[in-house]
């Protein structure tokens, strides 16, 4: 756990960072981001001491890092720069082992251990070993760069716009390529960036910095969601969410309240009640609000005796979706099954909403109508 | 034609003179670009990291570089005599300022994000200054050593004068008795000896250059 305490960094009369306070947890991917001169990487800096806070302190597992010895505290931290971060002069081996050779490890280890990085980020030890870091591709680098700062086994890996330098489509991969290898490792990685689209991909959760200043540290979820101003809401980019529409629920998305029947009602009663509401279909729920089955306009119409109660012709096989299952899923459902209404009940069953073939035409046009509220 | 035959005649009749003087005057100039790389490169170092330094030392070599050889040969004979001493003391002098301003400018122009990488996965400073910072500056360091040998064979001859030996020898005895083979001889090899030690020096610095500076043009 790393926590920044009322941290602030000045140069000079510049005030970088003012009275920061935040925690990092373990084994979390967090994105620090904002426009550059924000000073994210002032603080990114300050968890390895490559620069040091004016004022405040930052903690380590609670403990003051300003306690521990800088070399000792640098190398128990994986640190990845931008493809120029490796030694030009040194092989890819000798780059990988640097500081596992300047601890005196044994030998052997050192090698098992350089190989199994390699494999780990992708790249074939056998080919690259001898190598030199210009013989190798941007995106090659910055694996080796990501393969060295595991190399004495950190439980924190700071990363400083690792990809910022590569093409876009390299850059796209090796964001998913760290996205598995944290989900594998489970480190706690603290990484810089000011592209939105790749602290989304990555980070668990983003932490919004502009001015020195936090001005929001929540999940990506609730950043996209409910952005805390117009700074976050204009820097995350209001379309964002469109982006990951996995984050849509229907929850957000649902019509509350759906028109409702009890089993008992009559079909000439529902034929009023669809009329009155405009709508073309009914829910059937018991007393308890439990969702028992579905009736369409078209079902009542071939009836020729409308007094007859509705649970007797009502769809009781219906399925219903849970209100956390994300838009992507319904509309999958709407695609395969080819239905008009999707009822969304809570696990003990109760209707809670209703989503339609034109709720989800609305919300998703919200994307190119409508930039303003999304869900 | 004739002239040249009659040089080389010069040349082969005199070979052991002209060995033992091409011998004494690499051994004046290998001692002096010795000592001056001992000196120079730590110096430049201990400058690199001590700013203050920096400027006083770096004026210093500038200053005694203005000095024409000659005088400067000429101002060490009350102090340190005749012979070898002052010679090598004047080579030093000559050759510490392009060592000592390669080495700063290798040591600065190491890159650094590079630097920043280095410190960033936790090695000392001495990690870095030798295992990063050092091999990156060779080149630049090397040919600050190869402009002062090349110009330190040159030095050595005048340094005849003051009675430190070698090629110069040959030379200004030429010149006294108007002998132009004699004269020519020395001249000869002592430029054959400047080529040859830039050459070797180019040799040494596509060595000490890592393999990254090579390839890349």
């Amino acid at each position: 756990m790393i926590r920044f305490e009322n941290v602030s960094k000045s140069y000079k009369q510049q005030k970088v960072v003012s009275d920061v306070s935040f925690t990092i947890n373990d084994h979390e991917l967090v994105v620090l981001i904002g426009p550059s001169g924000c000073g994210k990487t002032t603080m990114l800096k300050m968890i390895n001491r490559l620069t040091n806070p004016t004022s405040g302190r930052i903690l380590i597992n609670e403990e003051d890092i300003r306690n521990r010895s800088e070399v000792e505290h640098r190398k128990s931290i994986g640190y990845v720069i931008q493809s120029i971060g490796l030694f030009p002069h040194m092989t890819i081996r000798q780059n990988i082992e640097i500081i596992p050779r300047l601890q005196g490890k044994n030998k052997d280890e050192i090698l098992q251990k350089s190989r199994e990085l390699m494999q780990m980020v992708g790249l074939d030890p056998d080919l690259y070993f001898d190598r030199y870091p210009y013989q190798l591709s941007g995106g090659q680098q910055q694996r080796v760069g990501v393969a060295r700062a595991f190399a004495c086994d950190p439980d924190i890996i700071l990363m400083d716009e690792p990809f910022s330098a590569l093409d876009p489509l390299t850059r796209l991969q090796l964001q998913d390529e760290l996205a598995d290898l944290q989900t594998k490792m489970k480190k706690t990685i603290v990484f810089v960036t000011h592209d939105m689209d790749e602290a989304v991909k990555i980070a668990d959760r983003i932490c919004i910095i502009n001015e020195g200043q936090i001005v929001q540290y929540d999940t990506v979820e609730e950043i996209m969601k409910h952005p805390a101003n117009e700074f976050v809401a204009e820097f995350v980019g209001r379309n964002r969410i469109w982006t990951s529409p996995e984050y849509i629920y229907a929850k957000d998305i649902m019509v509350k309240n759906p028109v409702c029947v009890s089993p008992s009602t009559s079909l000439f009663r529902c034929m009023e009640r669809m009329r009155m509401y405009k709508v073309d279909s009914l829910f059937v729920v018991d007393s308890e609000k439990q969702l028992l089955g579905l009736v369409q306009a078209k079902m009542i119409q071939t009836q020729a005796n409308t007094s007859i109660p509705v649970s007797e012709i009502m769809h009781k096989d219906i399925d219903g979706i849970g209100p956390d299952t994300n838009i992507v899923e319904i509309l999958q459902k709407v695609s395969e099954k080819g239905i008009n209404t999707i009822p969304v009940v809570d696990e003990r069953h109760v209707l809670v909403g209703l989503i339609t073939k034109s709720s989800l035409l609305t919300t998703l046009s919200h994307q190119y109508l409508d930039t303003s509220e999304v869900v | 034609m004739e002239a040249l035959r009659n040089l080389f005649a010069f040349m082969s009749a005199n070979s052991s003179v002209l060995i033992d003087k091409t011998i004494e005057h690499m051994q004046i100039t290998g001692t002096a670009i010795g000592i001056a790389i001992l000196l120079g490169v730590p110096l430049g170092i201990l400058i690199s990291y001590v700013v203050p330094l920096k400027k006083p030392v770096i004026g210093f070599a500038n200053v005694m570089q203005a000095i024409p050889s000659l005088a400067l040969l000429g101002f060490l004979v009350p102090f340190l005599g005749i012979g070898r001493t002052p010679a090598v003391f004047a080579v030093v002098v000559y050759s510490l300022l392009p060592i000592l301003k390669n080495t700063v400018t290798g040591l600065a122009n190491v890159n650094a994000d590079t630097l920043e990488a280095a410190r960033g996965i936790g090695m000392t400073q001495l990690q870095i200054l030798t295992r990063v910072k050092i091999p990156l500056a060779l080149p630049v360091i090397f040919a600050g050593v190869r402009i002062s040998a090349v110009t330190s064979v040159g030095l050595v001859t005048l340094a005849s004068f003051i009675g430190a030996g070698g090629l110069g020898d040959i030379i200004f005895a030429g010149i006294r008795t108007l002998n132009t083979n004699q004269l020519l001889a020395g001249a000869l090899v002592a430029c054959i000896l400047a080529l040859t030690v830039d050459r070797i020096g180019g040799i040494i610095e596509k060595l000490v250059t890592p393999a990254c500076f090579k390839e890349r043009k």
